[in-house]
């Protein structure tokens, strides 16, 4: 472009002309930013996209281990365990507390609803949570004036299995401080 | 020869002018010790940085390998107690050092305007050091970081909403384990140093700007200086081409501002003598 075309432009061009820079120059910076933060984010979010399959029944006694006597009895939980890239067998991934009455097997998980503390039980049967004083029944249920919103989780024992003498688990862990139970 | 090679270093970079401005910042009424804890803050910082980034050449975050590693480090290399120590205390230290001064901006009134957006900055800094203490604490994954997290992480469960799917991210899964300790990592070594680096030093800037907020002089009814106004230590009646806060709507400073504004932002009024 000569300079007598230069100067005989009209001012709104060179507006257009610089409107034209900025707005590529916005643009390009965006696409610059957008896309490797949208790659990132998505790999940010990943845990909450995989959600576990449905808890299997996992051999936690056998039938005579388990005294008759109504009261509960802590057992580890033995299972294979998936961290990542990482298959571990054999770890010990919870505990559960047994309570056998003849033929009838109640589990609760030992983890205590309200902010994720390992309860205890008293002589009586009944649970009590060291860290911050929530009680308990032998069934599980919530005492009067116990600071955790729900009672102890009670977990599904496999009948059939029962009757073979082993006691399996359907073991799971719940959301901790809520009142519905969740499963984690 | 030196000062012939230090003159043209600084004529093709400028570096004299910014040390200077750097180094030497006026401070109405002399240096006094409740003003330091701000650079204290800056020194534990650099600290951390360098202790942080030799212990970063020799530890490993893996879930397989961070315990072992961190052993390594304090009991098997040379120096390693003595590096991990230091970062460890320094920590511990800054959390003292930030609580003195945010108590002496708090006790001087150094919050007030026009400094109010420096204090949010303040804020937002003490919550970025909070983070970096609680995802230090979780890389040695030993017993102890690892429960403390639990509980933390937990706490999290709490938030409306979006608490639970907070934790799964933060988390990296629905159990602890490998990506735990990984997003700790990247967060520790990697976001929070960096946003902590930015917001130093816009809150120096800023800070640079409004210039110190000095101790209050005592207060007696006699006391007044020259102008019959009142030596209150804002600058706006010391140093008039800062010109007078808009908001108190007065377009000329000797006129009188709206009264409850003006006890809201400089304290109660003295009398002055007549």
């Amino acid at each position: 472009m000569t300079e007598a075309d230069a100067t005989n432009l009209p001012p709104s061009s060179d507006d257009r002309r610089t409107f034209f820079k900025k707005v590529l120059a916005v643009a390009i910076g965006t696409i610059i930013v957008l896309i490797p933060s949208a790659a990132g984010l998505t790999v940010l979010f990943d845990p909450l996209r995989r959600k576990g399959s449905k808890a299997e029944f996992l051999p936690v006694t056998n039938l005579d281990a388990l005294p008759d006597d109504d009261l509960p009895h802590a057992f580890q939980v033995i299972a294979d365990r998936r961290d990542a890239w990482n298959l571990y067998p054999a770890q010990r991934i919870g505990a559960v507390y047994l309570r056998r009455n003849k033929d009838k097997v109640t589990a609760f998980n030992v983890v205590c609803p309200h902010l994720g503390c390992f309860v205890d039980t008293a002589t009586d049967g009944s649970f009590k949570c060291p860290c911050h004083n929530s009680t308990f029944t032998k069934d599980g249920a919530l005492i009067e004036g116990s600071v955790s919103p729900r009672g102890l989780d009670a977990l599904e024992v496999d009948e059939a299995a029962l009757k073979q003498g082993i006691v399996k688990i359907r073991f799971q862990n719940f959301q901790a401080g809520t009142h519905e139970r969740i499963p984690v | 020869m030196r000062k012939a090679l230090l003159d043209w270093l600084d004529d093709r970079t400028g570096y004299r002018a910014m040390v200077h401005s750097m180094l030497f910042e006026n401070i109405p009424g002399g240096s006094r010790w409740r003003y330091v804890w701000g650079s204290t803050l800056v020194f534990a910082f650099t600290v951390q940085l360098i202790t942080g980034f030799f212990l970063w050449m020799s530890y490993s975050p893996s879930s397989q390998t961070a315990w072992e590693s961190v052993y390594y480090i304090q009991y098997q290399m040379s120096g390693g107690s003595l590096l991990r120590g230091i970062h460890h205390f320094m920590a511990q230290a800054m959390i003292i050092l930030l609580a003195l001064h945010m108590l002496q901006i708090i006790v001087d009134g150094a919050y007030r305007a026009p400094r109010e957006v420096n204090f949010w900055i303040g804020l937002i800094l003490l919550n970025i050091v909070l983070g970096l203490s609680l995802t230090g604490y979780l890389l040695p994954w030993d017993q102890k970081g690892y429960w403390a997290t639990k509980v933390a992480t937990n706490i999290m469960l709490t938030v409306p909403v979006i608490g639970p799917s907070l934790q799964r991210i933060v988390v990296g899964g629905a159990q602890y384990g490998h990506h735990t300790l990984t997003r700790f990592f990247a967060l520790h070594a990697g976001l929070l140093p960096a946003l902590m680096m930015f917001f130093i030093v816009a809150h120096v800037y800023v800070f640079r700007r409004h210039g110190i907020k000095f101790k209050e002089p005592k207060r007696k009814p006699e006391h007044h200086d020259e102008e019959g106004g009142r030596n209150d230590g804002c600058e706006h009646r010391l140093r008039p081409e800062l010109g007078y806060p808009q908001h108190l709507a007065a377009s000329q400073p000797e006129q009188a501002p709206v009264p409850i504004l003006e006890a809201i932002f400089h304290g109660p009024r003295v009398t002055a003598k007549a």
